[in-house]
């Protein structure tokens, strides 16, 4: 019941969202129709894509429009390529996926990694993950291992090995934001009463990371790991342009610069279903995985 | 909770604002193109030969001044919104509602929907980040007021006759202050952080003003030949996302 709950308020967010979308060209002080055709298009040009559009219709007509395409699987079509949103998107859709599960189980390792060891360099090592953006990494490992390393592809899709640097670029600093929480959380824990006696009367460290620390820490490790998948879902902007990576990122920035509105609508749509539903579905793990979160 | 207790980063953000009494960022020069550190320029020189250390320090101020006044606009918004969501009970619904729909968008994901709407220029991206800024402020700046609601000092006031402006001004907005001032050394770190990101993708600041988004975009075309266009501009954002993170003495644990 409650699991259905979450999924309708998820549903409800999403719609909202595409209301947002759908109305937002309708408020701002621009004409999206003259953005669209440029700076000297003729007014019977302007006028055709706004019929285009759909802007020389009144907002309910044009809502009712987008919302039965939407039902029926379609997203509109892109000015530029003139074929419909959602297959360019699907088009873009692997190569996201493949970056944002990779990049997510690369943080993982190296989050650990981070949070294990205790001491003032480990946190100072956090931080400097946490404030290293991936458009100052990913340059900065091209230069200083790319450029070394004979054969090891910089740009595209070409065999395993084109993936290594992207996602350790995007890994980065997603390790960094998850080090901590699991740092924070552990410190807490190892200080608590209840382990140290554990701890003084003998129950073995494998048992106390099983039955203790592990499903502790947990909890708030996923709901960071939720966030950060939920962000990545939607294309990896900036890592897929310093890489040249065929994905929805690189197809959004595309659009944006072609002033492609229905394929900047569908791909900012994706983006935001794709974040609300991993937040749901990790709210539906937690409640799985701790009895108190039910 | 004790922000700003660390000082170092306040005497290099002070340092870098310096760089506005440069005055220019240095003239063309195609002769000494893509120089390394030297007498004459000690970063070295850009693609068409300017000063790279006068474009860093120009650019450095340029990018922590639009991240310092678009922190404080959402702080203020967010302020004011949350005061406005706490005298009507319809003006909170709305308000929350759209918080939450705002904060399903990715931040980025928002200012390009927008990007993609505007004309290109500085207002634009203003713009774009401000529409999903307030948000955080809004609520916990409204989560505060709530608190205060029934909190008797305030009440006494009240009965001693101190009118609505005396008591927002002299009594709840300087308990509001610390939470949001901590929130505020979150909020600089994320807009330097996005607004070097947009900048990167070209789709920010325009890039004949230097900032060290647009230094990084126009640098990598030319790592090989000078990774020095790429490398003084990677440090400058380093530096000021670390002294942020330093700045709010090293707690907080916010998502991506």
């Amino acid at each position: 019941m409650k699991s259905l709950l979450a999924a309708l308020r998820a549903l409800a967010t999403v719609a909202g969202v595409w209301l947002f979308i759908q109305v937002l060209p309708r408020l701002l002080p621009e004409d999206p129709a003259r953005i669209a055709a440029g700076e000297w298009a003729t007014e019977a040009e302007v006028a055709a894509f706004r019929r285009i559009l759909g802007l020389d219709q009144p907002l309910p007509q044009a809502l009712a429009r987008s919302a039965s395409d939407l039902l029926h699987g379609r997203m509109g079509t892109s000015l530029r390529f003139n074929r419909p949103v959602a297959d360019i998107l699907l088009g873009g859709l692997p190569v996201s996926l493949r970056l944002a599960f990779l990049a997510l189980a690369v943080s993982m390792l190296l989050a650990w990694a981070m949070a294990l060891p205790r001491g003032r360099g480990i946190r100072a090592l956090q931080a400097a993950a946490i404030a290293s953006p991936v458009y100052v990494l990913g340059p900065l490992l091209l230069w200083a291992v790319a450029q070394h390393v004979p054969g090891l592809p910089v740009a595209g899709v070409r065999g395993w090995a084109s993936w290594l640097l992207p996602a350790f670029t995007l890994a980065v600093p997603l390790a960094g934001h998850q080090a901590r929480v699991l740092a924070t959380q552990l410190e807490e824990i190892r200080e608590s009463p209840g382990l140290r006696w554990w701890r003084a009367s003998g129950v073995p460290g494998a048992l106390r990371w099983r039955a203790w620390l592990l499903p502790a820490v947990s909890g708030p490790w996923l709901t960071v790991l939720g966030l950060q998948l939920g962000g990545l879902l939607g294309g990896a902007v900036l890592v897929e342009t310093i890489f040249a990576l065929p994905g929805l990122g690189q197809i959004l920035v595309g659009a944006l610069a072609s002033r492609d509105l229905p394929l900047v609508q569908g791909a900012v749509l994706w983006g935001a279903a794709a974040y609300v539903a991993t937040q749901a579905a990790v709210e539906w793990l937690q409640a799985l995985l701790d009895p108190r979160a039910r | 909770m004790r922000p700003l207790r660390a000082r170092w980063p306040l005497a290099l953000f002070a340092l870098i604002l310096l760089g506005w009494f440069l005055g220019g960022d240095g003239t063309v020069d195609l002769a000494a193109r893509l120089q390394g550190p030297g007498p004459g320029h000690p970063f070295g020189t850009d693609e068409v030969g300017r000063d790279l250390l006068r474009r860093w320090w120009l650019g450095g101020a340029r990018s922590l001044t639009l991240a310092g006044v678009l922190t404080a606009f959402h702080a203020a918004l967010g302020l004011l919104l949350a005061l406005a969501a706490h005298r009507a009970a319809f003006l909170r619904r709305t308000i929350l509602a759209l918080a939450d729909l705002l904060a399903s968008v990715p931040a980025t994901l928002l200012a390009l929907l927008l990007l993609a709407l505007l004309r290109p220029g500085l207002g634009s991206l203003l713009t774009a980040l401000a529409l999903g800024g307030w948000i955080p402020y809004a609520r916990l700046a409204l989560n505060r007021l709530d608190v205060l609601r029934g909190d008797p000092s305030l009440l006494q006031v009240r009965l001693m006759g101190g009118g609505a402006a005396h008591r927002l001004l002299r009594h709840v907005l300087p308990r509001l202050a610390p939470l949001l001032l901590a929130q505020a050394t979150v909020g600089l770190g994320a807009v330097i952080l996005v607004e070097g990101g947009l900048s990167f993708l070209g789709v920010g600041l325009p890039p004949d003003l230097a900032s060290w988004g647009t230094m990084l975009a126009s640098g990598r075309a030319f790592l090989l030949a000078s990774p020095w266009t790429l490398l003084w501009p990677s440090a400058g954002i380093l530096a000021a996302l670390l002294a942020a993170g330093a700045w709010r003495g090293g707690a907080g644990a916010d998502g991506t």
